[in-house]
């Protein structure tokens, strides 16, 4: 029999123990859709965490990160109380303040600068989490501000770009119904496990799934077909598969002829693409390559799962991945059933079979009618396809120069300078700024450069709105109080409204009355979610039709674009074209052979690994020890032979611009000659070692996936 | 035979999820010197020519001679009637580290008194009714609370029947 | 011979340690219904003779030097009968009796199992009063008593697993501490020179006084307190309040006729523990079976061995046919923070890897290009699948290597660690 000492020990929620279940959502990882979370609280205390069995994503299962939710929640390096800066910038001296102090304190200071020289002198920034950023957007415009930006700056954006010039709306994988998955560089079994359960059970039902992947992961472990390319190479493997399905007669000729546009220029340059120049370029067998082809033209129904930013990351990114996607419409496969569905988006990026005014609510002004936004002059691509936002990888430039005109504040939530090329460039320009306000759950590198800190609290602490593919919603609520003095960043937003846009009525109505407003197409309330802590489906889920292009596609054309009307507008610019022309990344062996000859691997960094989301966990002792080597560059044996390297040995990791000191890490999971660094570790931070416009022409994003680097051992006792 | 922690490393990707979350149900924080009860192995060959990577999460095996009980000179270590766990009677344990060298699978750490600390099959959970953390956890269901036996019957089954329907080897499989 | 042990009605065993404990397991679970008498030292419980140093200690209470309690309870829950204060005086194997207490008894199968005392030099003064060997739970009684007094100077002669214990047990107590040896370096069975130097710097580095190739010659009291002892080939005295002797153990075979039993360092076995004799088995620390990497007949005096040989030796006294074919050397010492693992056969090997990093030292030893051994300081993580496959390949006559696919792939993943590195 189980006393009930060990009942409690053991940790069994029931009244015997007065431990009590309570339902939160994970978003330590916030890729779109987020793990449910069983909080098991005793006391006003979280004891334990399991994942929520009812959570359609992530059925009752948790990652590592996940699992260690009580040592993120628990963390003696959380912010406690608002902070003034005291000391230098980065020095870490700080006083503590009241909330009223500091909430003025960015007031007063944002609503000089857009006295002194214009709304758009002062940038909202979204970083991590995501749940907020609706209400920051608003703020942001309702201020008058078109410089409203955010991680997206490097993350999907421009996978969605791509799409979005190709397709006009893009088209997620339609997995459920899919008879072919084409997974282009992700690996979900590392990055989101609720995916990857719904692909073993595809697989164990017979689904074919081909992986293009420079890395050997769980996910080539379990494809019918692995394409390996050498990084930065895609583009090259996509065309020499458009090659071999037109060669060979296996597209979709009636959706080719009706409802796309360019398709005979595309054809020709196609035609010049065999699977042996692309073997040439990628190093794929020129047959792995026909197989692959042939299986997904072949399939009934067949889809791109595509990832959000490896593919996007090199300087030819988007050009690689609209060749990527022109397969799903060379193969008739946008927008049908078990091809990539249009569906738009319910909230958060994520559709839930039901609609919002999500973006209604994000923009009370249209953006249209401010000045331009950041990078507008340099990424007019970005501008024209991409969300509202500005394109924040080019602050750095414009902090330094001023130019085309002066950025003076910054309300950082979330943020992280190390995102960005040349971090360390990026945090000097930040003391270009006069007032920095960050917020954050820990005290980071990037809060210590700031002028004011604001404690935010982790999803446990707050409520926040989440959709879920198959219609679903979470409307989670605090399992525990906000620990110390730290509150929710929607808090802070609702609160600097007052400040900002004191005469916005929908805002001064509270974040309840906000988000019912959101909710108000989707016949879902604020007061009904409640009643559903775990989540509901959603209320007469909406079910999109198939092949709405044939009323006209998004696009300028309204087809199909194999050569993109968007494009054609700036094909003058470097880099730009029309079609989806292949270019070696800028620094490779084909990109520039004499670089090459010193800096021999080629540089990929940024992959995932299990226990890591960037560097959001690295501090925590749980997720840490279960990769002790850090910080680790991956490389195949036998370069590590020949550079008479073994695991745990000290290496240094140069490219022109810089040098980093790492592990080795020998594996097969990189190909020869690539070295593969880990990103987000303070010590080896590997994005100081690109130059900050080493960037694609079309999106702005950094090419952090293919450049040119050293590796050497470091000699013993140095 | 009682049940166990069972591994299908088909389906493991060294994710460490089971580890986390043994360590969140047993309050095993490295920083008070408690050692994890699971690890995760990401398993190659060093040679250059071999490129085969599989993956494994281990922890006490629970075995039916546990050497470590044979060799465990103060009887501390004993086996649990009711689950069939291997546990550690800590008031007993000298840390005299004996069991380290008698586990052929590597698996015994300690605690900052040097005390053995090992998996005992979430026992009290089991009692309840629960599984035990790790398995609770697992994403792709590798780690399983079964009865040793029936699961190797299984895979045999799953085998044969896979050679038979000619589905084995067809696939392009690492 | 079986079909002998199978009628067997009468089972003696000598000596009542873990091995005896085992035997009366063995015979249990074979179906032996017939009566099973123990013939005892003294008057205490089964124990653990490694444990009275933990006593000795202070880290253990006394009770926990008996890990299978009360003799009562180890061996009445086999329905055996213990004869206290019975030490066996002789036995006469051939006839199947043997004299103890005063008294005679027949059997129709025994095993020896009466363990080993220490060896006590003949030296001046090896009697004296603060003159200590460790073995039994009485030594562990006296040095907890005299550690009572508080003595503040300690020798410990013998550097050996015991004595490295007494060393850390005098040293936690804040005591100066020589430790002294015939040996020319610390574990000279088990270590290669490479490590016991390794080991020997981090003792010198927490104070110890070592003092190799010293033959202790005299020990003799300081008029008013004190043992001042002294060293053949030296004339270095040293003055102490307490001198251990850990210099080695010898079986306790006094009782046996060697004319009958074949006996060299202890009674040899085969693998189902049978001596020379019908019906005469032994096990533990007093036997003599199989060392697997040299094929030759050896004591392995450690507890495992001692309860395999002991529930071996009971199955085959039963009839029941259970083989144990043998061990190899191996012991880890966890002394004053730091391990010491030595696996297999030590100084026997022609070449040998050796790796070390931030505190910790490993070194393999290979003969005729096999693996026959191991140190490991601070490195026991993989050791226990190190020795464990040295054993499963000793059997099988292959040599040691990372692609057998009797092991586990995670097995073969751990010993890369320690071979491929």
């Amino acid at each position: 029999m189980v006393t009930p000492e060990a009942l409690l020990r053991a940790k069994v929620p029931g009244p015997e123990t007065g431990i009590e279940v309570k339902k939160s959502i994970c978003t330590i990882c916030d890729p779109l859709t987020q793990c449910g979370l069983d909080a098991y609280v005793k006391d006003g205390v979280v004891i334990k965490v399991e994942g929520s069995s009812e959570n359609p994503f992530n059925r009752g299962r948790l990652c590592a990160k996940g699992a260690a939710t009580r040592q993120y929640l628990y963390h003696a390096d959380r912010i406690k109380t608002p902070l003034r800066r005291t000391g230098p910038r980065g020095s870490g001296a700080f006083e503590p303040i009241s909330w009223d102090v500091a909430l003025d304190e960015i007031g007063r200071r944002a609503n000089d600068a857009k006295r002194d020289f214009g709304p758009e002198s002062v940038v909202f920034y979204a970083g991590y989490t995501k749940y907020f950023r609706p209400y920051l957007i608003r703020l942001a415009h309702a201020f008058g501000s078109p410089n409203y930006c955010s991680e997206s700056s490097t993350c999907n954006m421009a996978t969605a770009m791509a799409q979005k010039l190709v397709f006009g709306l893009p088209g997620a994988p339609d997995l459920m119904n899919t008879d072919c998955l084409l997974v282009w560089s992700s690996n979900p079994y590392y990055s989101g496990h609720g995916r990857a359960q719904m692909i073993d059970k595809k697989l164990a039902a017979g689904m074919k799934m081909i992986v293009v992947d420079p890395r050997r992961t769980p996910t080539t472990a379990r494809s019918h077909i692995h394409l390996q390319p050498r990084p930065g190479t895609d583009g090259a493997v996509a065309l020499a598969m458009a090659h071999v399905i037109i060669e060979e007669n296996l597209y979709d000729r009636e959706f080719v002829a009706t409802h796309t546009r360019g398709f005979d220029e595309y054809r020709d340059y196609v035609r010049t693409f065999t699977p042996e120049k692309a073997e040439s370029l990628s190093g794929v067998p020129a047959e792995r390559i026909r197989d692959a082809a042939r299986l997904f033209a072949h399939a009934k129904r067949a889809c791109v799962q595509p990832s959000a930013s490896p593919v996007v990351h090199h300087t030819n990114g988007v050009q690689n991945y609209r060749a990527i996607f022109m397969l799903v419409a060379l193969t008739g496969n946008y927008d049908v059933v078990g091809g990539n569905l249009a569906e738009p988006p319910s909230y958060l990026y994520v559709s839930g079979k039901f609609v919002t005014r999500e973006e209604e609510f994000e923009n009370p002004v249209p953006v249209s009618s401010m000045p331009p936004r950041i990078g507008a002059e340099k990424y007019p691509v970005w501008m024209q396809v991409a969300s509202p936002e500005a394109q924040a990888m080019f602050l750095p430039e414009q902090l330094r120069t001023g130019q085309p005109y002066p950025v003076k504040a910054m309300l950082g939530f979330g943020m992280n300078y190390r995102m960005w090329p040349d971090s360390e460039g990026f945090r000097q320009a930040l003391e270009k700024l006069d007032f920095l306000a960050v917020t954050d759950i820990f005290m980071t590198d990037t809060a210590r450069m700031a002028d004011i800190v604001l404690p935010a609290c982790a999803s446990l602490e707050r409520m926040e709105l989440r959709a879920y593919g198959p219609g679903y919603a979470v409307l989670s609520q605090p399992v525990v109080e906000p620990l110390y003095e730290s509150r929710s960043d929607v808090d802070m937003i609702f609160d600097l409204a007052k400040r900002l846009c004191p005469d916005d009525g929908l805002f001064a109505r509270g974040y309840e009355a906000c988000l019912d407003w959101i909710l108000e197409p989707s016949g879902m309330t604020v007061a009904g979610l409640k009643n559903h802590p775990g989540g509901m489906a959603a209320p007469n889920p909406i079910r999109p039709k198939e092949r709405k292009y044939a009323d006209g596609a998004k696009t300028p054309s309204g087809k199909i674009e194999f050569v993109s009307s968007v494009l054609e507008q700036f094909a003058d610019r470097p880099g730009i074209d029309p079609l989806p022309i292949y270019t070696p990344p800028r620094y490779s062996p084909e990109g520039d052979p004499a670089m090459a000859k010193e800096y021999p691997f080629i540089l990929n960094t940024g992959s995932r690994l299990p226990m890591f989301i960037h560097s959001r966990v690295n501090h925590l002792s749980w997720t840490r020890n279960l990769r002790p080597t850090h910080p680790a560059v991956d490389l195949n044996p036998a370069d590590a032979e020949r550079l008479g390297v073994r695991e745990g040995d000290d290496m240094t990791l140069s490219t022109p611009f810089g040098s980093i000191r790492v592990k080795a890490n020998p594996t097969h999971m990189v190909l020869p000659g690539v070295a593969h660094m880990y990103h987000g570790w303070a010590g080896a931070d590997v994005n100081s070692l690109f130059q900050g416009d080493y960037t694609d022409p079309i999106s702005g994003f950094p090419g952090y996936k293919s450049a040119l680097c050293r590796l050497e051992k470091v000699a013993e006792g140095r | 035979m009682p049940k166990t922690i069972i591994l299908d490393p088909d389906k493991c990707v060294g994710c460490g999820a089971c580890v986390v979350a043994c360590q969140d149900q047993n309050d095993l924080f490295p920083e008070q010197g408690l050692p994890a009860l699971r690890r995760i192995y990401q398993i190659e060959e060093n040679r250059a020519d071999s490129g085969d990577i599989t993956y494994a999460s281990a922890g006490c095996r629970h075995c039916e001679d546990s050497p470590c009980f044979v060799g465990c000179p103060t009887g501390a270590i004993y086996r649990d009637d009711v689950t069939g766990a291997v546990r550690i009677d800590r008031d007993r344990c000298i840390g005299c580290h004996s069991c380290a060298l008698a586990c052929p699978f590597g698996v015994p750490r300690y605690d900052s008194d040097d005390h053995l600390y090992k998996c005992d099959l979430c026992s009290d959970r089991v009692q309840a009714g629960l599984e035990p953390a790790c398995v609770r956890v697992c994403p792709f269901e590798a780690l399983r609370y079964e009865d040793a036996n029936e699961v190797q019957d299984d895979k045999e089954r799953h085998y044969l029947g896979a050679l038979v329907h000619g589905t084995r080897g067809a696939r392009d499989i690492r | 011979m079986s079909g002998v042990a199978k009628k067997a009605t009468r089972a003696c065993l000598i000596g009542n340690g873990g091995a005896a404990v085992e035997a009366c397991r063995g015979l249990r679970e074979s179906g032996f219904a017939g009566d099973i008498d123990v013939f005892a030292q003294g008057g205490l419980p089964p124990y653990n003779p490694m444990l009275t140093s933990y006593y000795a200690a202070g880290k253990i209470p006394y009770a926990h030097m008996f890990p299978y309690g009360a003799s009562d309870t180890a061996f009445g829950r086999y329905r055996a009968r213990v004869r206290r204060d019975s030490p066996v005086e002789k036995l006469f194997a051939r006839e199947r009796r043997l004299v103890a207490a005063g008294g005679e008894f027949s059997f129709d199968t025994c095993c020896i199992a009466s363990g080993a005392s220490p060896i006590v030099p003949p030296i001046p003064g090896a009697t004296l009063p603060g003159v200590h060997a460790m073995r039994t739970v009485e030594d562990a009684v006296a040095v907890r008593e005299a550690m009572d007094k508080k003595p503040r100077r300690a020798l410990v002669v013998g550097a050996s697993m015991v004595g490295i214990k007494l060393v850390e047990l005098f040293w936690k107590a804040g005591m100066e501490v020589t430790l002294a040896d015939l040996a020319e370096r610390i574990f000279p069975l088990a270590a290669h020179p490479d490590c016991s130097r390794v080991i020997e710097d981090r003792l010198t580095a927490k104070g110890i006084d070592l003092r190799f190739g010293c033959a202790l010659e005299r020990i003799d009291a300081i008029p008013g307190g004190g043992l001042l002892a002294s060293f053949a080939n030296s004339t270095h005295r040293v003055d102490v309040d307490i001198v251990i002797l850990a210099i080695g153990v010898r079986a306790n075979l006094g009782f046996v006729d060697r004319e009958e039993l074949e006996v060299r360092q202890g009674v040899l076995v085969d693998t189902r523990m049978r001596t020379n004799v019908a019906g005469v088995y032994a096990a533990g620390d007093c036997a003599q079976g199989m060392n697997l990497l040299t094929g030759e007949p050896q004591i392995i005096g450690l507890w495992a061995n001692a309860r395999n040989q002991g529930f071996t030796a009971g199955c085959n006294m039963a009839g029941a046919g259970r083989e144990y074919a043998g061990e190899i050397l191996h012991n880890i010492t966890h002394f004053m923070g730091m391990d010491f693992v030595g696996i297999g056969d030590v100084g026997t090997e022609n070449s040998s890897t050796t790796e070390q990093g931030d505190g910790w030292f490993r070194k393999v030893f290979y003969r005729d290009g096999k693996v026959v051994g191991a140190n490991f300081v601070d490195s026991y993580t993989e050791a226990g699948v190190f020795k464990n496959a040295l054993v499963k390949q000793a059997l099988r006559g292959r040599a040691l290597d990372t692609t057998d696919t009797a092991l586990t792939p995670l097995q073969n993943h751990l010993l890369r660690r320690i071979l491929e590195r």
